[in-house]
């Protein structure tokens, strides 16, 4: 924090805000619907982020004088009077913090030390980074790039980012490339290697436990079982077994556009293999054992593919972005639990956004979503389908929730922005008075507060409820 | 909502100050990079949006551009130099002399942020008036380099541009 007090005395100082108030008479948390699967618009909360850039040596242009500058970026999601936090500043982190110099050994290269980052651009409509690649990693970097070339490679430790309770080493290499064809054209491909090596002793480092059972797990029955099969040799129980664990992540990117009314394109796609699980503790009659876990958890793969399209069609009076996503979800070890980890879900959004006048414009937004659960049930789509989690009887010992492994979600969104930067759909500072509609088929789809229990003793009555509308007053600006 | 929003954009600027009988005024707008030594061009919505400010003001510009007008001014890029510089092209009217330099920030919760450093200065018979700022531009695409930042700018420097204007009009200018 002093740091940042001092860099920001002196630095150049660049931002993002969002913040929002959504009165909702229909008992939610003053968002439209979950999750931005749906489109940001209405569905995201309040933002705020701070980013500080010291210049400690300027660039020189046509020279090959080094250059070098600070950049520590603090941010979270939470303002005063916006939401449960308050604005608190422990919700607040330093995320990112960094050293770059330039003209040092190589012509055209930007060196980095600190936190890192490899990105090809993002799904505005959305708010989402499909490509990102070492923004978990503490390491090096180095950015060779011209006017049509660039080439990022970087390496690091990932350990406190993907294991920050459990912290063990874990190694970490990305490399990627972009090539810009005639300014029209843009390809990307890139790639991230993690390896978490063997430490003997350390309980951090990956083991296995042999012979867990996965739905044991699941059910917190391992310990159980095992007394179950060996009377009174809790203790006996297996020790884990050292091992390595492994994980990686490729993207690819296609941008394209400029012509006409088509101002550009983008698609993205992401495959990754997810970073097996170190260990959670199961206790048994007061005692407590560390299940390594990895060996159930080795095999959580995510293909994720999205796409943007921005078009002007009539100059300064009328924009609209089209973008669609997919995403499918596999966990190989998991054929009975339905978790996020194993679904398939897609998405389209479509932003239209006219120009009464420079500085007053029109927007209107639709999203058509759907999310499918591998593993069987997990929405509710009526109030009292706890009764309903088993092809439509209630089991107890089930491990399915809900009455329905699929959930279909419209949103409908329109208002009045006030741009005073003037038109562009992702021009900012934007203040909005916007109104928004959500039609799911799971049953109060958005944050809220209501008791589902059907409990005979429940004091509030369940409520069935598949719309849900809430206005908003809002700003956004980035600075 | 819809009228709201209606009668919001119906709410028209107030004119800026005019002064006297129409005048003539040189205008040249420079884009400096940061990996490049040449001075260049702006792109051409920026020139509108300068222009556009100067027209206002019962000014009449004409825009120098072009190698011949910017190779005089890539060797310095001091504002008086490049002043001194130019006065071979120049008439007894005045100059406007808008010099950009974009500079790549970083990429800030998924837009790319670029500071354009500005400096405004306006020469007019032996006097000139100055004004240096930052303008934070965010552009969408990786793509979009220096050109774009300036473009990106035009907004707030026209904005910036008719206040030095109005400063120099009302001094008497």
């Amino acid at each position: 924090m002093i740091l940042l007090v001092g860099l920001a005395l002196s630095a150049d100082v660049g931002g993002y805000l969002r913040v929002m108030t959504r009165p909702d008479l229909e008992g939610g948390d003053g968002r439209l619907g979950y999750w931005n699967l749906y489109g940001r618009l209405l569905n995201e909360g309040p933002y705020a982020a701070l980013e500080l850039r010291q210049e400690i040596l300027d660039q020189k242009p046509g020279t090959l004088q080094p250059w070098t500058d600070v950049h520590a970026k603090i941010e979270g999601g939470t303002v005063a009077n916006a939401d449960t936090n308050g604005g608190s500043l422990a919700w607040m982190r330093l995320s990112q913090l960094y050293v770059q110099a330039g003209n040092i050994g190589l012509r055209d290269v930007t060196w980095r030390l600190g936190t890192l980052e490899q990105n090809y651009g993002d799904l505005g409509l959305y708010d989402m980074k499909p490509t990102l690649l070492l923004h978990d990693t503490l390491g090096a970097q180095a950015r060779y790039r011209t006017e049509r070339v660039e080439v990022t490679a970087g390496l690091g430790d990932a350990g406190w980012s993907i294991k920050p309770d459990q912290y063990n080493t874990v190694f970490t290499g990305a490399v990627a490339a972009r090539v810009n064809v005639a300014g029209h054209l843009e390809l990307g491909v890139g790639g991230q290697g993690y390896l978490e090596p063997m430490v003997l002793g350390n309980r951090n480092a990956p083991h296995v436990t042999p012979g867990i059972d996965y739905e044991a797990w699941v059910r917190g029955e391992v310990l159980s079982e095992w007394v179950q099969a060996h009377p009174g040799q809790l203790s006996e129980f297996p020790n884990p077994e050292p091992t390595h664990a492994n994980s990686w992540k490729g993207v690819g990117y296609v941008g394209g556009g400029g012509f006409g009314a088509w101002r550009w394109t983008t698609v993205y796609a992401s495959y990754a293999r997810l970073h097996p699980q170190g260990y959670v503790t199961e206790a048994y009659d007061g005692d407590e054992v560390e299940l390594y876990v990895g060996e159930l958890t080795d095999e959580r793969t995510q293909l994720f593919v999205g796409s943007e399209t921005q078009l002007t069609i009539v100059p300064d009076r009328w924009d609209v972005v089209i973008a669609g996503l997919y995403g499918d979800n596999q966990d190989g070890d998991n054929e009975i639990v339905p978790t996020d980890d194993d679904r398939t879900f897609f998405s389209g959004v479509v932003r239209t956004q006219v120009y009464l006048s420079p500085v007053v414009h029109l927007l209107l937004e639709s999203s058509l979503a759907e999310e499918v659960s591998h593993n069987g049930n997990t929405y509710r789509e009526h109030q009292d389908s706890l009764f309903e989690s088993n092809g439509g009887a209630a089991d107890a010992d089930g491990l399915e929730y809900g009455d329905s492994d699929t959930r279909v979600t419209w949103q409908g969104k329109g208002g009045v922005v006030l741009n005073p930067l003037g038109p562009g759909i992702y021009t900012r500072p934007s203040l909005r008075l916007l109104y928004g509609v959500q039609y799911s088929t799971q049953n109060n789809a958005f944050g809220n507060s209501f008791v589902e229990t059907l409990d005979e003793y429940n004091d509030f009555d369940t409520v069935e409820r598949h719309w849900h509308n809430v206005v908003a007053l809002e700003a956004e600006a980035w600075f | 909502m819809v009228l709201i929003a209606l009668s919001l954009a119906c709410l028209k600027p107030a004119p800026p100050a005019q002064n006297g009988a129409l005048r003539p005024l040189a205008v040249v707008n420079v884009l400096d990079a940061a990996n490049d030594r040449a001075a260049v061009d702006t792109p051409d919505r920026f020139d509108a949006a300068v222009l556009g400010e100067v027209s206002r003001r019962a000014l009449v510009p004409t825009l120098l551009q072009g190698p011949e007008t910017l190779a005089p001014l890539t060797p310095n890029r001091e504002t008086s130099q490049r002043l001194r510089a130019l006065a071979p092209q120049m008439g007894t009217e005045g100059v406007l002399l808008v010099e950009t330099r974009p500079v790549y920030y970083s990429e800030l919760n998924g837009q790319y942020r670029w500071t354009v450093g500005v400096v405004v200065t306006l020469a007019s018979g032996g006097q000139t008036a100055s004004r240096a700022f930052d303008v934070p531009v965010f552009l969408r695409y990786h793509h979009e380099r220096e050109e774009a930042a300036v473009d990106a700018a035009s907004p707030v420097v026209a904005r910036k541009v008719g206040e030095v204007l109005d400063t120099w009009l009302g001094g008497g200018g």
